[in-house]
This record gives C-alpha cells, sequence and structure tokens, in this order.
C-alpha cells in the first residue's frame, strides 16, 4: 500500500493530475470521517474535506516523503478543522447576562417549549449522542481523541500530526477521555 | 467522586492505554469489584471509547473525488515551440 502512494505522489509530483485521483479515492472517506467528527457537521466536513485534498495537490512539492503521506494529509485536515472551529466560536453565551434585561441570561431567552439546539441536531441521523459529546471536548483534546480511537493511529503518529511530543499526546488523550466521562455522567445524571 | 483512591485514576489510564503490567491489571479488576464508582466509570468509558471505533460507516459523500478533481488547477500547460 505504502508503495503504490508512494508511486501515486510521484506521478502527482511530475504534474499528473489523474494520478491524485487515486490518491483521493484511497482518503478521502478517512479524511471526510475525521472533518465530520471535528467540526460536527456533513457539509462543512465535506467542504473542509476538500480544500484538505486542494492543499495537499497544491503543496505536493513539499511533502517529505520520510513521512507517511497519511500523516501529512490529517495534518492538513486537522489544522483546517481547528481553524474553521476557532473562526467560528460563539462570541455570547447562553450564560451571559443580556444587556438592559437586570439580569436575564440567554437561558431565559430561550422558551422552554422549543427543542434546545443539541436537541434538534440528535433527531438528525447522523448526529449520534456520542457526537454531541465529542463536540463538547475542547478541540486539542478532541483531535487527540478522535486521531487515537476513530482512526486507529499510533502514538507517534498522532505527535506527527498534531506537531506536539509523544508525551504530550498520551497526556491530551487522558484528559479527553476524563472530559468525556464527566459529559456522560452528567448525561446519566440527567436522565 | 466517591472514590478517593485517585491511585486508581491514574491506573485506569494505565490500562486503557495497554500500558499496565498483568499485576497492575489484576490490581485494577480487583478494584473495581468493590469499588462501585470506578467501575461504572470504567464501563462508561470503554462503552464509549468502543462505540467511536465503530465509525467506519462514515463515508464521504457521492461524488466527492470528481468535486475535488474539478476545482485542481489546470494542469500546467506544455509551452511547444513551433519551428
Amino acid at each position: 500500500m505504502d508503495a503504490l502512494i508512494a508511486n501515486m505522489v510521484t506521478q502527482v509530483k511530475k504534474g499528473d493530475q489523474e494520478a491524485f485521483e487515486g490518491i483521493v479515492d484511497l482518503f478521502k472517506d478517512k479524511i471526510y470521517r475525521h472533518c465530520f467528527r471535528m467540526v460536527g457537521n456533513g457539509h462543512e466536513a465535506e467542504d473542509l474535506a476538500q480544500e484538505t485534498f486542494l492543499r495537499a495537490y497544491r503543496n505536493i512539492g513539499k511533502y517529505n516523503s520520510e513521512y507517511k503521506f497519511s500523516t501529512w494529509i490529517f495534518r492538513i485536515a486537522t489544522n483546517l478543522c481547528i481553524d474553521r472551529l476557532r473562526k467560528k466560536k460563539p462570541d455570547y453565551y447562553l450564560d451571559a447576562e443580556v444587556p438592559g434585561t437586570e439580569g436575564a441570561t440567554m437561558y431565559s431567552q430561550l422558551s422552554s417549549e422549543e427543542p434546545l439546539p443539541e436537541e434538534v441536531v440528535t433527531e438528525n441521523e447522523e448526529w449520534n449522542e456520542l457526537q454531541a459529546e465529542i463536540m463538547k471536548l475542547p478541540e486539542k483534546y478532541r483531535t487527540a481523541i478522535l486521531l487515537k480511537y476513530v482512526e486507529d493511529l499510533s502514538l507517534e503518529e498522532i505527535s506527527k500530526i498534531m506537531d506536539i511530543p509523544v508525551p504530550t499526546v498520551k497526556t491530551r488523550i487522558h484528559r479527553g477521555r476524563e472530559a468525556l466521562k464527566k459529559v456522560f455522567q452528567m448525561v446519566v445524571k440527567t436522565r | 467522586m466517591h472514590c478517593e483512591a485517585s491511585v486508581y485514576d491514574e491506573l485506569m489510564n494505565k490500562v486503557l492505554d495497554g500500558d499496565a503490567t498483568k499485576e497492575e491489571e489484576q490490581n485494577f479488576h480487583n478494584h473495581l469489584k468493590d469499588c462501585e464508582t470506578c467501575r461504572e466509570e470504567f464501563e462508561l468509558l470503554t462503552v464509549t471509547l468502543k462505540e467511536l471505533q465503530l465509525q467506519s460507516h462514515i463515508k464521504a459523500p457521492d461524488g466527492f473525488t470528481e468535486a475535488v478533481m474539478a476545482k485542481l488547477p489546470k494542469e500546467r500547460q506544455q509551452v511547444k515551440w513551433m519551428r
């Protein structure tokens, strides 16, 4: 497999666009899935996954074949997802006071009849409860947990993708698990 | 958290990482028999992590490859000198 990929990369570097089609076919499901889990919705995941491949194509000359191609492309995808997440951080929070309302928070502005945003999305088939919990994890823990458990990558690969040392990867996986545990405990208690 | 033995938190991480020795693993599982809190936590985590591992059904949408290929910059034109 690695030899096949190396061969395709060489062809692409020579300017053979068709060879790139093979690369897209090989990695599209993994990259799309990773983006989907990172940002939590299909449209954005598709957009980010496409952008990942376009960037890979444009920068193929910078790819160093001493590293696994999958590590390189996962790194592009992860960085794009994190950029996107940072850009769309809400500039208000539900428990923030609504100006001029003397103590009313955004929570009280939500009608109790209306389903909460999370409840609406869980009705979507692809948006299961687990995804909702993943979205609550801070992005650095989320990335480590997804790469380890969904993509089944080694600590060394995750370290290269996230550009952090292996012991830090371990810590983030531990903290990510701790956070998942806490979130699930709250879910169980409210049932 | 009812279990005061935070040492088991560390051990749980070791077990989940696959870094625990046989003895440590045995020690941890013995503790789970007596401690409901740790047992629930451990089960919750293993179920969650297993569920995460079963995500391979998510696939890129139809037409994905074609859409990417259509967006690639045009192939470098080979300039041929006419003589």
